[in-house]
C-alpha cells in the first residue's frame, strides 16, 4: 500500500480539501440521496418480478384497503421478506468484508478469505451429494441451511484455533486459502460420483439467492446479523488503530489478540449465517467497503462502516431485482448478476474516483 | 528526574532448534526526563527487542522495566499508552488516510468508546502537527508524503499521544542525511522544550555521538555499555561493534575515518 518518493507532491500543491474531507452538509446530502435510492429500490423490489404489482396495488396492500389476495400474498410472504434479506444480508457481508480488509490490511480480502464459505460449500456438498441428505430423507432447504451453518462454524473454530496459535495474521489467511483449495478438491470428487439431481441441488445453492428465507425464519436470519453488526460497530475505534498495523495498535493501548478474535468471531457469524441462508455470495462483501471508502473519501471506520451498509444494501437489492429478470418468467443466478453487473460498476467507481469525479 | 528504569533486565529469544539466545543481560539503566538517549549496535543486537520490552509490548526474559516505579508489563493498557508512545518500523502507509486523521490516531488512549474527538483532542492534534512543522500537510494523504514528511507525521502522531516517554526504532532510517539530522534535532528540541524522555535506536553513529545525552551500546550477546558519548567512544565494546579494521574512530572528534585499502 505504500507509495514511494515518485508520488511525492510538493508542499505548495493545493491540499485535497473537498476530495477527502467532506463538509457535514455534503455528507448529509450524500446520506439522504443514498437513503432515497435505497427506498426507491425497496419499492421497486416489491413491484418488479414475474408478477407485476402496480404501485396502486402495492399501496392497497400496505394500507389494507382492498387489494387482491394474490398481491397480498406475494408482497407479504415473498417479496418483502426477500427484500429484507437482501438488505440485511448485503449489509452483513459488507461488514464482514470491511473487517477482513482492515484485519489483513489487504483490499482484496473479503468475507470468503477465512474459508468460511468454503467450509459451508463442503458441508452442503456432503449433504446434497455425499449421501448425508439422502440418509436423512430427501435433501431439503432446511438441511442445506443447517449444513452450511455447521460447515462455516467448523471452519470458524479452526480459524480461531489458528489465530490463537499464530501471532502472525498472514498464517491465518494462508490457512483459510488452503482450506478453500482443499474443499474445492473434495467438492469436485463428490460431484464426479453424485447423481444428476444431487449435483443440481448443490449447483443451485451455489448460485446464491435472497429468496430462500421464509417469513418464519426471518428472525433466525436477522437477529444474529443485527447483533454481530452492532458488535462490529462497537469496534470502530480499535479498527481505526489497526489500520496502521498491529504493533501500532498495541502502542496506543489496543489488546490486539482480543481484537483479532472478536473480528474473526463477528466475521464468522456474519458470513456463516448469510451463506447458510443465501448461499455463497462473495462479491458484495468485497465491493461495498471500496464503494464506501470512495463515497466517504476516508478510511475512518466511523464514516466507512455506515456507508458500506448503505451501499451494500443498494447493491444487493439492485442485483436481486436484476436477478428476477423482470422480462421473463425465469430468473438468473444472483452470483452471476453480481459479477456481470456489479464488477463493471465497481471498476467504473474506482476509475471515476481516481479521476476525482465523484458520483455525489 | 528519573522516569524510565531498566532493572536487571534480560532480553532474549528462543528458537526451538537452537535454544535461547541472549541479547542483553543484567541491564541496569535509568532514563531521565528531558534526555535524549540513543541505542546503537549491529543488526540483530537487540535494539528493537529492547525498545519493545521498554514499551511493554514484549515480555522480558528476566528483570523488569519500571515507569515511575510501576512495572510496564503490569500497567493497564490505557495507562501505559498514556505514558509511553512508541514507534516501530513495521508501519503501513494507508491509502486514502489523511495526515490529520493519522495524527489523531495518537489520541486513542484518551477518546471514548467510539473514538470521537473532543475539543482538547483536536487541539492536541493541532499542537502536535505544529510542533513538527506539518500544519501545511494536515489535509494531505499520507501516501503522497515523502519519507521524511511521513516520518514527521508519525512523530506528530506520537506527540498527540501526549506521553512523557517516547521510544523510536530507527526514526532516521530511509532518510537522507539532512533529513535524518533534522529529525534527530527535532527530537532533541522536543526533549528539552517539552521535558520528554526520548530513546531512539539508530545506525547513524555520528548522529548518535553528537546528539545524545547518553549512548547505550549493545554488543548482541548479553554485554552492554551505557554512558556519555565520549565514554562510549573509548569503550572496549566499541572495537567489537565496529568489527572491521577498515573503520577507525577519531577519538577526540567523535567522528569516524574509513581506512581505504
Amino acid at each position: 500500500m505504500s507509495k514511494h518518493d515518485d508520488a511525492h507532491i510538493p508542499a505548495s500543491a493545493p491540499p485535497a480539501i473537498g476530495l477527502h474531507t467532506r463538509s457535514l452538509s455534503r455528507r448529509a446530502v450524500q446520506y439522504l440521496l443514498l437513503l432515497a435510492l435505497l427506498l426507491i429500490l425497496l419499492l421497486a423490489s416489491l413491484i418488479i418480478g414475474s408478477v407485476y404489482i402496480s404501485p396502486r396495488d402495492l399501496w392497497a396492500v400496505f394500507s389494507g384497503e382492498g387489494g387482491d389476495l394474490l398481491s397480498q400474498k406475494i408482497v407479504w410472504q415473498l417479496r418483502l421478506p426477500r427484500s429484507i434479506v437482501a438488505v440485511l444480508g448485503s449489509a452483513a457481508l459488507a461488514t464482514a468484508g470491511l473487517l477482513m480488509q482492515t484485519l489483513f490490511r489487504n483490499p482484496l480480502a473479503g468475507p470468503s478469505v477465512l474459508g468460511l464459505s468454503a467450509g459451508s460449500s463442503l458441508a452442503v456438498a456432503m449433504y446434497t451429494m455425499g449421501g448425508i441428505g439422502l440418509s436423512l430423507g430427501a435433501p431439503g432447504i432446511m438441511g442445506t441451511s443447517i449444513s452450511a451453518m455447521l460447515g462455516s462454524l467448523a471452519v470458524l473454530l479452526l480459524i480461531m484455533a489458528v489465530a490463537r496459535r499464530f501471532s502472525d495474521i498472514t498464517s491465518v489467511l494462508i490457512v483459510g486459502l488452503m482450506f478453500g483449495f482443499f474443499t474445492s478438491a473434495v467438492v469436485s470428487l463428490l460431484q464426479s460420483t453424485a447423481s444428476e439431481s444431487a449435483i443440481k441441488t448443490f449447483v443451485f445453492w451455489g448460485f446464491g439467492s435472497f429468496s430462500k428465507v421464509m417469513n418464519g425464519e426471518l428472525l433466525f436470519f436477522g437477529l444474529p446479523l443485527l447483533v454481530a453488526m452492532l458488535a462490529a460497530a462497537l469496534l470502530i475505534k480499535p479498527l481505526d488503530a489497526l489500520l496502521l498495523g498491529e504493533r501500532h495498535a498495541e502502542t496506543v493501548g489496543v489488546d490486539t489478540g482480543r481484537l483479532r478474535l472478536h473480528i474473526v468471531l463477528i466475521t464468522g457469524i456474519l458470513t456463516g449465517v448469510v451463506t447458510a441462508f443465501c448461499g455463497p455470495i462473495a462479491f458484495i462483501g468485497l465491493a461495498a467497503p471500496h464503494i464506501a471508502r470512495l463515497l466517504s473519501g476516508s478510511v475512518k471506520h466511523s464514516l466507512v462502516m455506515p456507508l458500506a451498509w448503505l451501499s451494500a444494501a443498494i447493491l444487493g437489492l439492485l442485483c436481486d431485482i436484476i436477478a428476477r429478470w423482470p422480462f421473463s418468467e425465469s430468473s438468473i443466478p444472483l452470483n452471476a448478476v453480481c459479477a456481470m453487473f456489479g464488477a463493471p460498476l465497481v471498476i467504473y467507481l474506482i476509475f471515476a474516483g481516481r479521476r476525482k469525479k465523484w458520483l455525489i | 528526574m528519573k522516569l524510565l528504569e531498566c532493572c536487571d533486565l534480560k532480553v532474549s529469544y528462543t528458537r526451538r532448534s537452537r535454544g535461547e539466545r541472549v541479547l542483553i543481560e543484567g541491564l541496569n539503566a535509568h532514563f531521565e526526563e528531558g534526555g535524549l538517549y540513543v541505542l546503537i549496535g549491529v543488526n540483530g543486537a537487540g535494539k528493537s527487542s529492547l525498545l519493545r520490552v521498554m514499551a511493554g509490548v514484549q515480555a522480558a526474559a528476566q528483570g523488569c522495566v519500571r515507569l515511575s516505579a510501576a512495572d510496564v508489563m503490569h500497567m493497564r493498557r490505557v495507562e501505559r499508552s498514556r505514558s509511553i508512545a512508541a514507534l516501530f518500523r513495521d508501519f503501513s502507509r494507508v491509502d486514502g488516510m489523511l495526515v490529520r486523521d493519522m495524527v489523531a490516531l495518537g489520541r486513542h488512549p484518551y477518546t471514548g468508546l467510539w473514538g470521537s474527538m473532543r475539543a482538547e483532542d483536536e487541539s492536541a492534534v493541532e499542537e502536535a502537527m505544529e510542533a513538527v512543522g506539518m500544519m501545511d500537510f494536515a489535509e494531505r494523504q499520507v501516501s503522497t508524503l515523502s519519507d521524511g514528511e511521513f516520518q514527521k507525521a508519525l512523530l506528530a502522531k506520537m506527540l498527540a499521544q501526549d506521553a512523557p516517554v517516547m521510544l523510536l526504532d530507527e526514526p532516521d532510517s530511509h532518510l537522507d542525511l539532512p533529513s535524518a539530522l533534522e529529525m534527530v534535532e527535532l527530537l532533541r528540541k522536543l526533549a528539552s522544550a517539552q521535558g520528554k524522555c526520548i530513546i531512539i535506536s539508530t545506525h547513524n553513529l555520528p548522529i548518535a555521538f553528537q546528539m545524545a545525552d547518553k549512548v547505550l551500546l549493545l554488543e548482541g550477546q548479553g554485554k552492554w555499555a551505557f554512558d556519555s558519548p565520549a565514554a562510549i567512544a573509548g569503550h572496549a565494546l566499541m572495537c567489537g561493534f565496529l568489527r572491521s579494521d577498515k573503520i577507525a574512530f577519531v577519538n577526540g572528534e567523535l567522528t569516524f575515518k574509513l581506512n581505504k585499502t
